[in-house]
């Protein structure tokens, strides 16, 4: 888990992203995946079979690995529906985090 | 590519769509309301200025998903503050693959903090596992729990509440209580009972006020509120009942119909006041109101089971205790949710 005030690695962001997309897709009928490895980086999240509850699932799950606020204060426009675009997020939370 | 945006369309289309989705996504599962269009122009105020608290998504010009809210001021531990309540999240299951749902709640949430209301309460039903609700708000951060409730029940027509039930217990149970339940009984004091006139608006909301006020979370009420709450008929109906020459109790109640196994409608007694009754008046408003509602072909009449709705009015007019089926919620919007529990609410159910 990634410390509060630590600014965030974006490969060890992107790593920890697709872990946690992987293991969301597995608990699904049909993970498109056979590992977090191989998933692309610009991969869209609603073109790999998640609901819109999975996408929920995941955004909370992000904050809670990262210790970020995000849906709190996100407007719709910004939610991120890539993996690089939620990667861009929590680098930037991260970093003004510890910036403040 | 799915854009979130105000409402634009009709009433009419805001039902039709609503229950589209809900039929959907749980015919035979789960039982769901079927709103008409004049229950929801009721229920939203539809006028132009509370018309951007309708948000929808929109792929190109097809309505996909549509979150309303209700602005509302609220009485909470003293407090008056500035909120909604908000129902009828509806949701296209064919676009369950992108994040319409969780756009929409955030861009409702950021109307909230544009508009400076402080809160958003709502209901999550829990009665059944099928039920998206709670997999979508009662998980989320943001959301207060703030209590579970039951409802209050009686039918009027066992045998087609027995015919809607999804669950063979609630079957069973109405063929049962077919033997022992009656016809509600006629008032002995018909006289003390009327219906709701505009000039009652007044003295309405001071009842209404005064227990919102007892309550720890309740909304704030005003002749204005009162009015269009007991007054928009034919959604609503309200009985008052006098006292020594005074407005000194109300019952309101709505025809809702409802979908299980088979539709019925119900009577959703919204708000009941009978403080400043006698028990025997207090009854007989009740008995007045489940006799209406039988006469105009209502099947069942439900109350919500909150510490504000008078106990033994209810229970002499035959309802029973259903167990919690729903959660109400909570969203602050920048306020501070006092930590304490709120154990009576003055609210209605939707």
């Amino acid at each position: 888990m990634s410390s509060p005030t630590t600014p965030a690695d974006p490969a060890t962001v992107q790593a920890r992203l697709r872990q946690l997309l992987f293991a969301l897709l597995e608990q699904g009928s049909s993970c498109p995946f056979e590992s977090p490895e191989v998933i692309p980086d610009d991969v869209d999240l609603s073109a790999v079979g998640i609901t819109s509850i999975d996408f929920l699932e995941f955004a909370l799950s992000v904050e809670q690995e990262f210790q970020i606020a995000i849906l709190d204060s996100i407007e719709p426009d910004e939610l991120p529906l890539t993996l690089s675009a939620w990667q861009q997020q929590v680098c930037s939370r991260k970093k003004h985090e510890t910036q403040a | 590519m799915v854009e979130i945006r105000t409402y634009d369309g009709d009433i009419q289309q805001l039902a039709e769509f609503c229950n589209g989705v809900w039929a959907q996504r749980y015919l035979g599962q789960m039982p769901f309301a079927q709103w008409t269009a004049e229950f929801l122009a009721w229920e939203l105020d539809d006028a132009p200025s509370t018309r951007d608290m309708i948000v929808a998504a929109y792929d190109g010009a097809k309505l996909v998903g549509v979150l309303p809210a209700r602005p509302m001021r609220f009485h909470l531990h003293g407090q008056t503050i500035d909120g909604s309540w908000g129902s009828y999240f509806s949701v296209d299951p064919d676009y369950e693959n992108q994040p319409v749902s969780i756009k929409l709640h955030l861009e409702q949430r950021r109307r909230h903090k544009e508009r400076g209301l402080k809160l958003n309460l709502g209901y999550v039903f829990t009665g059944y596992s099928v039920g998206r609700g709670q997999k979508f708000w009662l998980k989320q951060k943001m959301i207060q729990p703030v209590r579970n409730v039951g409802t209050w029940v009686r039918a009027l027509d066992p045998a087609a509440v027995s015919r809607f039930s999804l669950k063979r217990l609630d079957r069973l149970g109405m063929r049962l209580s077919k033997l022992v339940l009656g016809p509600p009984r006629p008032p002995r004091n018909p006289e003390a009972i009327r219906p709701f006139a505009p000039d009652d608006a007044a003295a309405c909301a001071e009842l209404l006020d005064a227990s919102s006020r007892r309550a720890d979370l309740g909304y704030a009420w005003d002749a204005t509120l009162a009015s269009r709450q007991l007054g928009y008929a034919p959604a609503t109906t309200t009985l008052v009942a006098e006292h020594e020459g005074q407005v000194a109790g109300l019952i309101n109640y709505c025809p809702l119909k409802l979908q299980g196994r088979a539709p019925i409608t119900a009577g959703v007694i919204d708000f009941l006041e009978t403080e400043n009754l006698p028990t025997r008046t207090a009854v007989d408003l009740i008995r007045t109101a489940l006799i209406d509602m039988r006469a105009r072909g209502m099947h069942l009449a439900m109350a919500l089971r909150v510490a504000t709705m008078p106990f033994w009015p209810l229970a002499w007019g035959a309802f029973t205790m259903i167990p919690a089926e729903y959660c109400y919620t909570a969203q602050p919007v920048d306020f501070d949710w006092p930590q304490h529990r709120l154990k009576r609410l003055h609210v209605h159910w939707r």
